[in-house]
């Protein structure tokens, strides 16, 4: 939940031909565990991370009713460290999302700025049931590093649902002198969302040469993510194929220490099985089986994590993870959170989250 | 200025003549043909059903993700079996 600075026509009886005022929210999260790592090059570690369940930020979002239906918005959110009061990325005041633009009912939202990508979005809102955090998120093996998380200088435009379907499409440039494709990333994604279903299909293109002599061949994604609630259960699915260079980038270069280290592939496939299980009226039961197979040098491997959260009010909760990685062939993938990508192939969570 | 300490679901009785397009609320229509609705935690929508119109600001527990509809509406305004289906705040996801 969060604080509403100034006028706002949230809750209150509204008397015909009101209208609506501009607003600015101030919102964040505050998480922080103790996180147990095992099995890297590193050895034991424990330590005390921020955003192992959902990554700690600070930001602001306002609209103003431009009339017509049509609304000015902006999101304006940094990254936070908790253990440390740092923000994740120095130099940057908005790195997790600064956006300006123009929202329709009727015709869409038209957005500029740094945006998530289709992809993670996908995953973070249907296919995961860790929704990327805790020790069992699917960025340990799915591939959401870098430019595939967020992207900066980017347009997107979201339509309007109709009848549970809908469209988004993000182009970010790449803004290299003299070459108007280096560097540049775009996506796509047709949602459904009706009653108990959710489902995504996502398609994502990065470009990463650099101007003006480097060159690669272009990196692919196409990932399709599902989710469906039984009451009792919510079954989740993603299942992806990445192919070309930065198609699926390695989290972490070398964790194990190996002599021939882990090599990015440019042709692999994901697939996520999971589930949600509620219990009682406060607690939730998370897990997931997740499998990388590396098409090109075999290095592939298997994830199981098993996590639970118990809600003390609507805002506060806390939990515990666990999630194991079986590597492959030299493959030297890590169990990380949503804020860190992990040391070793194994790792213990135990921490609270405070939204507000 | 509104302070809304608790995530608690606030909802008012609304006149039938209310305007959505002037109070900028999405306004979301019932009739007996309607099964679900899908709403986002966090949002503030206008329901009308049978003539009536309520206001919910939509909060709901985290391992909840659908709620029969007529838990948050007001007494006396009938919404029949309908299910509310609660997508996570947009503000709280990763």
């Amino acid at each position: 939940m969060y604080k509403r600075l100034l006028g706002a026509a949230a809750v209150s009886c509204v008397a015909a031909g009101a209208h609506a005022q501009s607003n600015v929210s101030i919102y964040g999260i505050v998480d922080a565990g103790v996180v147990a790592e095992r099995g890297g090059a590193a050895g034991s570690v424990n330590k005390v991370t921020s955003g192992v369940g959902s990554a700690s930020r600070l930001g602001f979002k306002g609209t103003e009713d431009l009339g017509g239906g049509l609304k000015a918005l902006f999101i304006l959110e940094s990254g936070i460290k908790v253990d440390t009061g740092e923000s994740d990325v120095a130099g940057s005041i908005a790195n997790r999302q600064a956006l300006v633009g123009l929202s329709s009912d009727q015709y869409g939202t038209l957005t500029l700025g740094r945006q998530k990508t289709t992809m993670y979005k996908a995953l973070g809102e249907v296919g995961d049931p860790f929704g990327l955090g805790y020790a069992g998120s699917s960025k340990n093996l799915f591939p959401l590093a870098g430019p595939n998380t967020r992207t900066s200088n980017t347009i997107a435009y979201a339509t309007p649902s109709y009848q549970g379907l809908s469209g988004e499409v993000t182009y970010a440039l790449g803004e290299q002198a003299d070459n108007q494709s280096a560097g540049r990333q775009y996506g796509a994604a047709i949602s459904y969302s009706n009653g108990d279903l959710n489902a995504r299909l996502v398609y994502n293109n990065r470009n990463s040469d650099s101007a003006p002599a480097v060159k690669h061949d272009l990196g692919h994604n196409v990932l399709l993510v599902a989710n469906y609630d039984f009451k009792v259960v919510k079954a989740f699915f993603a299942y992806g194929i990445d192919k070309g260079f930065n198609s699926a980038v390695l989290p972490v270069a070398n964790a194990f220490g190996y002599k021939d280290a882990p090599k990015p592939t440019t042709d692999s496939r994901d697939l996520l099985i999971g589930a949600t299980i509620p219990v009682g009226e406060r607690g939730t039961i998370m897990t997931s089986y997740i499998r990388k197979d590396d098409k090109q040098w075999d290095q592939d491997a298997n994830q199981l994590g098993v996590g639970y959260s118990y809600a003390w009010s609507r805002r506060t909760s806390t939990y515990v993870a666990y999630a194991k990685i079986h590597n492959k062939n030299g493959a030297g993938y890590t169990v990380g959170n949503d804020s860190e990508a992990g040391s070793g192939d194994s790792a213990f969570n135990l921490g609270i989250r405070h939204s507000f | 200025m509104l302070k809304l300490k608790y995530a608690v679901a606030v909802f008012a009785v609304l006149a039938a003549t209310a305007h959505a397009d002037d109070s900028g609320v999405r306004t979301i229509d019932i009739d007996a043909n309607t099964k679900w609705v899908n709403v986002t935690d966090g949002e503030t929508v206008q329901i009308k059903a049978n003539g009536q119109v309520f206001t919910w600001h939509v909060s709901v527990w985290p391992n909840r993700s659908s709620i029969e509809l007529s838990k948050v509406a007001p007494e006396g305004v009938n919404v029949g079996s309908v299910r509310a289906y609660v997508a996570p705040n947009p503000l709280y996801r990763n």
